[in-house]
């Protein structure tokens, strides 16, 4: 013990000027609450909840309500301070909405641990899908598809700043307030969160609770779904998408039409791709455990993204499909693979 | 300039094909590198941060700088002055603390024998001003590969491959707008 803090010193003396030259960017960590990576992992799934509560509006609004403290806040200009756990659900229930609605889209999210609990960012867009899609012929060729606009990106995007807080039920928002994105100064903001070490806990590898998952458990299942375009669309960096995509799935899994190996190669190697190409976009991952199962459920847009060429010309990208996949995850010896999966189109209901 | 560029590009290639010749394979434990929760984490929030830093231009482009390893490179852009002025001037004339333009998602890290290795996909993302509709500007894949220092992960480099679709099956069309 006494070693390592030995050659922590040293590597910490040698390392000085690298230090503080970096000092804006790594926070002190005596002055905060040390959080594992079990607390991260808790926060972030508080977070991509929150899309799916909003736009589903499930339980007549409570499951919103339910992610914040019982004195959380929510704020935006539009909507003003709403706060309580009634004002809450309202608020989500008073929203586009349908079990099947999908519009929030949440990426980049920072966290940064305060004396008391700990402070988040995310960024913000909010994505309409065509609900109307004329249907295709059966097995089109998905490249003549590519550029298909059938949605469209809202006026509304920015960025959440967020207070978490550590209840006895686990992880809530005390406070979450969007900000609309907008050039210019504002001195009143600082666009920059600290970094600080993640404190080693024995959960990291082991679950909290038999039959449940670890730390690295979630982190393996959340790299599963992360790895889904990019096996899909590019094959990331093997020449087959087919085996790369494949290869995400246990042997006798299902997506769609199709189950196990052969087929799921087959679907992968049908769908538009090259070495440089990317087209689906997968966020707000929610991961849940029982009984030695786990299961997620993420959103899913496809763009078409303009190539080097249509940007220079000035042509936007186009929306192509969304929805959000439900998933049934597995542990096998190579790590964890997907055993199902169902995509459910984007649907408003009302 | 355009025989840099493409090595660059063929290395970074190299590097993953290398260390991940198929992604099922690349899932399992990688000889010679592993990351603990706390690693995976520390370089997740690495990334996340990224997008907050060239778009604010926080810290006169320092806060951009200072996610690189001191000999750390985005693209063929080196070294945290270089790099600081990369960040200061992008987008000159928009950024601040408010805006947001950098949307990565599909975040992967494996280990390396050095230290770590990833991509994420990037949606660049012209959001509404002023009441004019928002747009997807251009996106593409960052590969990368962190480095451990004394300050915690840090980029040692990072590479933008814009989106471009491969050759279609010959019985395809593709549409003009998409090429």
């Amino acid at each position: 013990m006494r070693n390592v803090i030995l050659a922590t010193g040293l590597v910490g003396l040698v390392a000085l000027g690298a230090v503080s030259a970096q000092q804006a960017t790594t926070g002190d960590s005596t002055s905060v609450m040390a959080l594992t990576a079990m607390d991260y992992i808790r926060i972030k799934q508080l977070v991509n909840r929150y899309a799916f509560a909003l736009d589903t509006g499930s339980r007549n609004g409570y499951d919103y309500a339910d992610l914040f403290s019982a004195d959380g806040v929510f704020d935006s200009n539009s909507r003003g301070r709403v706060q309580g756990r009634d004002q809450l659900a309202a608020l989500a229930r008073g929203e586009k909405s349908g079990p099947l609605h999908v519009n929030h889209y949440i990426m980049n999210h920072i966290i940064e641990p305060t004396a008391d609990g700990a402070v988040g960012r995310e960024y913000l867009i909010n994505i309409s899908h065509d609900q109307n899609i004329p249907p295709v012929g059966r097995n089109p060729n998905q490249w003549d598809l590519v550029g298909q606009k059938r949605g469209s990106l809202d006026t509304v995007g920015g960025h959440y700043e967020d207070v978490y807080t550590k209840t006895p039920e686990g992880w809530r928002f005390k406070s979450r307030r969007l900000v609309p994105s907008k050039s210019g100064p504002d001195p009143t903001r600082n666009g920059m969160l600290k970094m600080y070490p993640v404190k080693p806990d024995p959960t990291d590898t082991v679950p909290t609770v038999p039959g449940g998952l670890s730390a690295m458990d979630y982190i393996e299942i959340e790299r599963l779904v992360a790895s889904y375009g990019h096996a899909l669309d590019n094959g990331y960096g093997t020449t087959d998408n087919g085996e790369a995509y494949s290869g995400l799935y246990t042997a006798d899994a299902t997506f769609g039409q199709s189950t196990g190996y052969a087929q799921l190669a087959a679907l992968g190697r049908e769908q538009p791709q090259g070495p440089q190409y990317v087209r689906h976009y997968l966020t707000n991952h929610v991961i849940e455990s029982f009984a030695g199962q786990a299961i997620g459920k993420q959103y899913l847009v496809v763009v078409d993204i303009p190539e080097p060429e249509a940007r220079a010309k000035g042509t936007p990208g186009t929306i192509f499909l969304g929805g959000h996949y439900e998933d049934v995850y597995q542990r096998t010896p190579e790590g964890w693979r997907i055993r199902t999966r169902t995509l459910y189109r984007a649907q408003l209901t009302k | 300039m355009i025989a840099k560029v493409s090595m660059a590009v063929l290395m970074t290639v190299l590097v993953i094909g290398a260390a991940g010749s198929s992604l099922a394979r690349a899932q399992q434990k990688v000889a010679g590198g592993t990351l603990t929760a706390g690693d995976y984490v520390e370089i997740q929030q690495l990334v996340a941060r990224y997008s907050y830093a060239v778009d604010t231009h926080a810290d006169n482009g320092y806060a951009y700088a200072d996610l690189f390893a001191p000999d750390g490179v985005f693209g063929t852009t080196k070294g945290r002055e270089a790099l600081a002025e990369l960040a200061r001037t992008t987008q000159k004339d928009r950024g601040g603390p408010s805006y947001t333009r950098h949307y990565l998602t599909n975040v992967i890290v494996y280990p390396t024998p050095e230290g770590a290795r990833g991509s994420q996909y990037l949606m660049a993302i012209d959001v509404s001003e002023g009441g004019k509709p928002s747009s997807v500007v251009h996106g593409g894949r960052y590969d990368d590969l962190y480095v451990k220092t004394p300050a915690g992960w840090r980029f040692r480099s990072r590479q933008l491959h814009p989106a471009t679709i491969g050759v279609p099956p010959p019985t395809a069309k593709l549409p003009p707008s998409s090429r």
